[in-house]
Parts: structure tokens; C-alpha cells; sequence
């Protein structure tokens, strides 16, 4: 019975991480409500993210520097009351600015949480072995499960549900620390710090390059592919589905195993950057390679980032810091490179779609004052912003014997803008496929210890 | 052990390699490439015997001829004279609005 009672615990704290975790890129499904709601710019409405990483990345490294001496029931506890309170004033606030310091407040207590969280887990565990397995298996579903998660609860509900919902079952890990732990004797450190160095550095590229998977598949899907968060949150649940799944399947692992991780995840990337149509196959294909890609690395990693030392508190912070600074590496290298392409896209998909119209076999009589319409719509819209000519369309179908022409007019035209577009996203994914590279390069460091 | 790890590596190479392959033949290279025709080569539109055909054919003729010689694309040229023009609707309060004329121009020829 005692030992049920632990297993519970461990699920109850592992969930927690796992949300920690996922609150890296929660919110992504989310922006386009956010950006309505605050009438604000997207790189105003980016800050919701980049603050949550930035402070968890920084948080982590000052408590994996200063807290040795802090109790890890403490640290969860407080790191826990920290995060549910800052959730449930994110889902109550008001203003893009109190919403962004409420995330930092939030990352703040996912630091202390996540640093508090492994002694935890390696004294509730069947072995010390087994809670340090699971903390690492939760980090990486938990970071592949965020916009899923995010995107089927702004669909359900909206923006403000994402942060309501997470706050009691966060709160719940409150019991995971009460009562007593049985002590875990300290092991000694069975490897140096290489290899802790090698495995944080191959960690923060991985994440790196998850920003490609976790961000700008959302962005593509929802923006330039029109799926519902609903619908864009189904395609990317193959991601976590690939994790558990790849998991399952694989045993022991070793270097061999993250190098076939990295090599898996940028080929995932590299396939989005190639994707030969707008069908969700190719997509969800991709996805499949990336959420393997991010089982074979993650945990393992994260092992061999803990296992360096006798204090497994301070080991698994760094590791939280690595990760959290990679995935803020990610958006600070991608960002701009996407939004110059899309700008250039944006103009090369209006001069493709002018091709269309031109090209169309409609009569003069439908196709001038329809081009004229299209022409107006695109001044009205925002620059790098996609048109939407659905009323166009509708006003010229009206009464006009040309209709199966036009609807066909229609299709190619929206089929051209979102390919050209698409396109746009090619050089942001080949870069994020490039850092998922890089993460082969610490490797050797882990393999040189490892002999 | 080591035999693993290669297997491990190679299924990933494989896996990732067919992925590629695959949108590589399905045209993953050349989508949304938005690729324009030069306008200084001849090009095949709009065939048939129609008054509006014929004058559609002319029209394009015409505008890959201009283009051509401005050493810019059709597509550019189009989009350039539709810029000017919605700057003289603009400027022609009350006055007549070229986009108008156009539409007039449009329906006239129909009948």
C-alpha cells in the first residue's frame, strides 16, 4: 500500500514537471486569440513565450548555483504556490503587460519547481534509477504535448483556460511533497563534467530545434494553412504519440541512440522544409520524425546530464537551464529569419497569384472588375498578411453563368498564395534542422568520456 | 551493443532518407517555387475564336511586350499600373475613377 502511495506521488509530481515543461510552448495555439484580445504587434504578443523560457532559464542557473543548501520538498512547494498563483492571475489578466510579468512570475516557480522536483522523484521511485527515468521521459512528452494541449483548450474554451486549467493539477503535486521521503543515499558521481557538459550542450541544441517543431508547424498550420487550433492541435498530437511510441519500443539506450535522436529530429525538420504540398500527410509524416527524434534524445540526455554528480538537484537545474536557454536560442535565431521570408513570400505569392488571375480562362467581363477586387483587397490588407478573398469570389459568383470556372479560379489562386508561402517557412526549417545537427557534434564528448 | 547502435543510427538514416525521398518525387523541390514566365519569350494562353478571347490575347500580348522592354515581369508591370492607378482613384475625388472606367470597359466589350 505504501508503495501504491508513492507510485502516486511520483505520477502526481512527474505530472507537474510535465506541465512545467509544456508551459515552454502552451501558449502557442493561443497566440492569434492573444494578439485579438491586446490589439498588440506578434512580437508583443512573442513575449508571452520568450518570458516564461528566459526566466526559467535564468532562474535555474542562479538556483543550481546558490540553493545547494535548500530542502527539494521546499523548493517544489514553493516553486508550486509560485506557479499555480501566477496561472491563475495569467488566466484572470487584463493587459498584454500584466500578462507577460505574470509569466515570468510563472517561469520563476516552474524553476524552483523543476529544480526541486528530481530528489523528489528519485526518493519516490520504485529505484533511484526509475524517478530519474520518469522526470526525464515527463520533460520530454510534457514539451511535446504544450501546443496540443494549449491549442485544444483555446478551441474548447478559450486563451484564459490554458492557464485556469493547469493551476489545480500543478497544485495537486503540493501532496507528492508531504509526508515522509525515504532518504536516498547519494551516489557517486559516475562521470565528469564532460559529459555533463556535453549532454547540456547536445540538450539546448535539441531544444533549439524543437522551436522549429513547436512553433512554426502552429504557425504554418494556423496562419497559412487556416486549420481551426482544434484541428492544428490534432496534427501535432503525432509528435507526443511518436515520443511515447518510440519509447516504448526502444530499451537501453546509448550515444548511438541520441545521435540516431538528432539525425531523426532534423530530418523531421528538414522534411517540413520540403514539403511538397499543402496535404496534412506530410505534415503529421514529419511530426512523426521529430517526436521520435525527440525520445531517443531527450531522456537520455537528461541521464547523462544527471548522472555527473553526487547532487542531483543542482545537475537536473542545469539541465532545466540548458534546455529553456536552447528553446530561447531557437526563437531568438528563427524569428527574424521567418519574418524576412514571409515578407519576401508575401510578395512573391501576390505576383504568383496575379499570374492566376491573368491566366484564368474567364471572360473579360467577370475577370477585370474580379481582378479589380482582388487588387483592392490586397491593398487592404495588412503587409504580410494573407488576403482573404472568399467575398470577392462570392460578389463575382453572383448571378454569373461562369461559376465552375471561378470556384476553380478560386482554389488555384488560394493553392498558389499558401504554396509560395508555404515556401517561406523552408529556410526557418533547414536552420532548425541545422541546430538539431549540432547537437552530434557534443556527442563526441560523451562518447570520449564514455571509453 | 555496438552492432545496436549502428542498427539504431542506420534506421534513422533510412527512415529520414525515405521521408526526403518521397517529397523530393512528389515536387517537394519546386513547390511554391511561384516561378513567372519570362515575358520576353512567346507563351500559349487563352486559345479559342472568341471576340473576348481575341482581345484577352491582344491584351497579354501587349502587356508581355511593355514588360518585356521595362525589363520587369507581367506580373510586375500589372501590379505596378494598378498601384497608379488606385493612387488617381484616390486623387480623382469626384472626378472619374480609372477602376470604374475599367469595369465599363469590361462590360461594354462582354456585350
Amino acid at each position: 500500500m505504501a508503495g501504491a502511495a508513492r507510485g502516486i506521488r511520483l505520477a502526481v509530481l512527474v505530472t507537474a514537471v510535465a506541465l512545467a515543461f509544456a508551459d515552454s510552448s502552451i501558449v502557442v495555439l493561443a497566440l492569434p486569440d492573444l494578439l485579438r484580445a491586446f490589439h498588440t504587434s506578434v512580437t508583443g504578443v512573442s513575449w508571452v513565450i520568450s518570458s516564461y523560457n528566459l526566466v526559467v532559464a535564468v532562474a535555474a542557473v542562479c538556483l543550481a548555483l546558490g540553493a545547494r543548501h535548500l530542502s527539494p520538498a521546499l523548493l517544489v512547494r514553493s516553486g508550486i504556490v509560485l506557479f499555480v498563483a501566477a496561472s491563475i492571475a495569467c488566466g484572470l489578466s487584463n493587459g498584454l503587460t500584466t500578462l507577460v510579468a505574470l509569466r515570468s512570475v510563472q517561469g520563476l516557480g516552474a524553476a524552483a519547481l523543476l529544480a526541486g522536483s528530481l530528489p523528489l522523484a528519485r526518493s519516490l521511485g520504485s529505484t533511484p534509477q526509475r524517478g530519474e527515468r520518469l522526470w526525464a521521459l515527463s520533460g520530454a512528452i510534457g514539451a511535446a504535448l504544450g501546443p496540443a494541449l494549449g491549442g485544444a483548450l483555446t478551441q474548447a474554451f478559450d486563451w484564459r483556460a490554458i492557464f485556469l486549467a493547469q493551476a489545480p493539477i500543478a497544485a495537486l503535486a503540493v501532496w507528492a511533497t508531504l509526508g515522509p521521503l525515504p532518504a536516498v543515499a547519494a551516489e557517486a558521481a559516475r562521470a565528469g563534467r564532460l559529459r555533463r557538459l556535453g549532454a547540456n550542450t547536445a540538450l539546448a541544441a535539441v531544444s533549439g530545434a524543437l522551436v522549429g517543431a513547436l512553433f512554426l508547424v502552429v504557425v504554418l498550420l494556423v496562419d497559412v494553412w487556416n486549420l481551426s487550433p482544434l484541428g492544428a492541435a490534432a496534427v501535432v498530437t503525432a509528435m507526443p504519440a511518436a515520443t511515447l511510441a518510440a519509447r516504448a519500443a526502444l530499451g537501453r539506450t546509448g550515444v548511438a541512440t541520441v545521435a540516431a535522436g538528432s539525425i531523426t529530429l532534423a530530418g523531421g525538420l528538414a522534411g517540413m522544409a520540403l514539403v511538397p504540398s499543402s496535404r496534412l500527410g506530410w505534415v503529421v509524416a514529419s511530426l512523426l520524425l521529430c517526436g521520435a527524434g525527440l525520445s531517443l534524445t531527450v531522456p537520455s540526455l537528461t541521464r547523462a546530464a544527471l548522472s555527473a554528480s553526487s547532487r542531483p538537484a543542482a545537475s537536473a537545474t542545469w539541465s532545466v537551464a540548458a534546455r529553456h536557454a536552447g528553446l530561447l536560442i531557437g526563437l531568438v535565431l528563427l524569428t527574424p529569419v521567418l519574418a524576412r521570408d514571409l515578407k519576401t513570400g508575401t510578395d512573391r505569392a501576390e505576383r504568383s497569384g496575379t499570374a492566376v488571375v491573368l491566366d484564368a480562362p474567364l471572360r473579360l467581363e467577370t475577370k477585370l472588375p474580379l481582378a479589380i477586387d482582388l487588387a483592392r483587397q490586397i491593398q487592404h490588407t495588412p503587409h504580410g498578411s494573407l488576403p482573404d478573398f472568399r467575398r470577392q469570389f462570392r460578389s463575382a459568383e453572383r448571378g454569373s453563368d461562369e461559376r465552375p470556372r471561378l470556384e476553380r479560379l478560386r482554389r488555384d489562386l488560394d493553392g498558389t498564395i499558401r504554396a509560395v508561402v508555404t515556401r517561406s517557412f523552408r529556410r526557418a526549417f533547414l536552420l532548425s534542422a541545422l541546430v538539431g545537427l549540432l547537437a552530434l557534434l557534443p556527442l563526441l564528448l560523451l562518447r570520449r568520456e564514455h571509453a | 551493443m555496438r552492432i545496436r547502435g549502428v542498427a539504431v543510427v542506420a534506421a534513422a538514416l533510412l527512415a529520414v532518407g525515405a521521408l526526403l525521398a518521397s517529397e523530393l518525387l512528389a515536387g517537394g523541390r519546386s513547390y511554391g517555387s511561384g516561378a513567372l514566365h519570362n515575358p520576353c519569350r512567346p507563351r500559349h494562353v487563352l486559345p479559342g475564336n472568341t471576340a473576348d478571347r481575341t482581345v484577352q490575347r491582344n491584351v497579354m500580348r501587349a502587356l508581355d511586350y511593355a514588360a518585356c522592354r521595362s525589363h520587369q515581369s507581367r506580373e510586375d508591370l500589372v501590379l505596378g499600373l494598378a498601384a497608379k492607378g488606385f493612387d488617381l482613384a484616390k486623387e480623382a475625388k469626384g472626378g472619374f475613377d480609372i477602376f470604374e472606367l475599367a469595369r465599363l470597359l469590361a462590360v461594354l466589350l462582354g456585350r
